[in-house]
């Protein structure tokens, strides 16, 4: 059972339902139609160049060139985190490509070697889409857990020195805010999992069932992704708020401001 | 080991702006310090200072023996309870904003549970009031339970920020009467606009007169 193409045409007879939403979002003043339409744009020539050198990708199906292909991605993610946080690039950007690296490379190849049992774990076709999923992830993330620890860290920052006065280190007094951080970040994956084949029929479970497998085979790698990607994350947040802490803390456990 | 706090000739500077200029100071544990002075002055200024949290550019701070540096930050700060003038929780309920300093003491049980009780009590407050929201209660009753809070965790000096701010005349001096009735009583340091609650401290200092001006 294969998957049937979409022809050009037929694309273009999709995206028109995009009309729905832009038209609600025209009549009620909304003033994001311009973005919304850019946004479609942008989205049909991404895609379009992502599947173009993901099919090279394929072809070529090199160690280095995946290897690098997933290098790039760190820096993107990193990249994008210090854009949607505004957290400072020389404070933020080692830590963030460090905890992308460890946790991606820990758990990518986890997955890939011992739960899939690959010959080769760079088989592009596992190791393009696995790596993929779980930058996805941890960059979402990492920006809310982020944003959230260290905006309320500066808003509530008399209660932190208020623990630090009161004899706790920095990582006491932080582990409030770190508890914050983690609610906000992991509360929608997890609520998402309780409902899983419930409420909603997830993504990867989908693609794979229209690519061909069988129910059975789609929801065992359904829940090794949710698993994957939750834990990366974790992983990937838990590194990059402790290394960031070394960072915004100084020797005192003074903050300095991790804000642009 | 003499328990004493010394504050030598510091400097207090925020970045290139100095705030206290030359100050010193001397408190014996037992002691009770009320520090007075204008609004902006550097009073709260100095008592983070003291706990490293505001840097000091010239001076020294020692506490029993213990200088104030990076190398024994903590340590020092094991010695201290502090209590600033305005405090928001990362938390919603009272027994909440209690355990988080509780949590980095590791005292909890059922011991310090019946303390804690009886110095709200002493305080004029229903040990209920623990099992309501922060948002149920007043600044005053906020106040007079962090206050409890720290004499509960049994430090050689307790450092606190306008500590009467939010309490009424008769609820001041129970605070005070409080603090000095507690089992071996630490050395406080309380910064005040309140003339009353400074008159029965064991000493005023005006910190006024140490206020940068550019000349001194």
């Amino acid at each position: 059972m294969g998957t049937i193409d979409i022809s050009t045409l037929h694309l273009l007879l999709g995206l028109l339902l995009m009309a729905v939403p832009v038209y609600f979002l025209w009549k009620y003043k909304t003033g994001i139609v311009r973005s919304t339409v850019t946004a479609v744009v942008r989205m049909v020539v991404q895609m379009f160049l992502v599947g173009l050198y993901l099919k090279y990708l394929f072809i070529w199906d090199n160690p280095w060139l995946n290897t690098a292909w997933v290098v790039i991605m760190i820096y993107v993610a990193s990249e994008t985190s210090l854009t949607r946080t505004k957290l400072k690039r020389k404070m933020m950007m080692l830590p963030l490509i460090i905890g992308f690296f460890v946790a991606s490379v820990t758990i990518g190849l986890y997955f890939l070697g011992v739960v899939l049992q690959l010959d080769n774990v760079f088989n592009a076709q596992y190791f393009i889409p696995v790596f993929g999923i779980l930058m996805g992830n941890m960059l979402g993330v990492n920006v809310i857990g982020l944003n959230v620890f260290y905006y309320n860290l500066m808003r509530e920052k008399n209660s932190y020195y208020y623990l630090l006065g009161n004899g706790a280190t920095t990582d006491e007094a932080t582990a409030p805010f770190v508890k914050q951080a983690l609610i906000r970040a992991f509360s929608p994956a997890i609520a998402n999992m309780a409902v899983m084949g419930l409420v909603a029929l997830p993504g990867t479970m989908i693609g794979q069932i229209l690519g061909g497998s069988t129910p059975d085979v789609a929801i065992k790698y359904q829940m090794m992704i949710i698993v994957i990607t939750i834990s990366a994350s974790m992983i990937s947040l838990m590194l990059t708020l402790n290394l960031s802490k070394r960072i915004t803390f100084d020797d005192m456990g003074r903050i300095n401001n991790p804000f642009k | 080991m003499n328990e004493t706090l010394y504050i030598d000739n510091i400097v207090v500077a925020y970045d290139d702006k100095t705030i206290i200029h030359n100050f010193s100071l001397q408190v014996g544990k037992g002691e009770t310090i009320a520090v007075t002075g204008a609004s902006g002055c550097g009073k709260s200024s100095l008592l983070k200072a003291i706990l490293g949290i505001v840097p000091i550019k010239a001076g020294n701070i020692n506490l029993s023996g213990m200088e104030l540096s990076a190398h024994n930050i903590y340590a020092f700060r094991k010695k201290t309870a502090y209590l600033p003038q305005e405090l928001t929780f990362p938390c919603e309920w009272v027994h909440e904003m209690i355990a988080l300093t509780f949590g980095i003491k590791a005292n909890r049980g059922k011991e310090n549970r019946k303390l804690l009780h009886t110095y709200l009590n002493k305080l004029s407050l229903d040990s209920d009031i623990c099992e309501k929201r922060l948002s149920e209660i007043s600044g005053g009753q906020r106040q007079r339970i962090m206050i409890a809070v720290a004499a509960l965790t049994n430090k050689d000096f307790i450092l606190l920020d306008e500590p009467t701010s939010a309490l009424d005349k008769e609820s001041a001096r129970k605070v005070l009467d409080f603090l000095n009735s507690l089992d071996n009583k630490p050395g406080i340091i309380a910064v005040t606009h309140d003339a009353e609650f400074a008159s029965h401290c064991s000493r005023v200092v005006d910190i006024s007169k140490y206020m940068y001006n550019g000349n001194n």
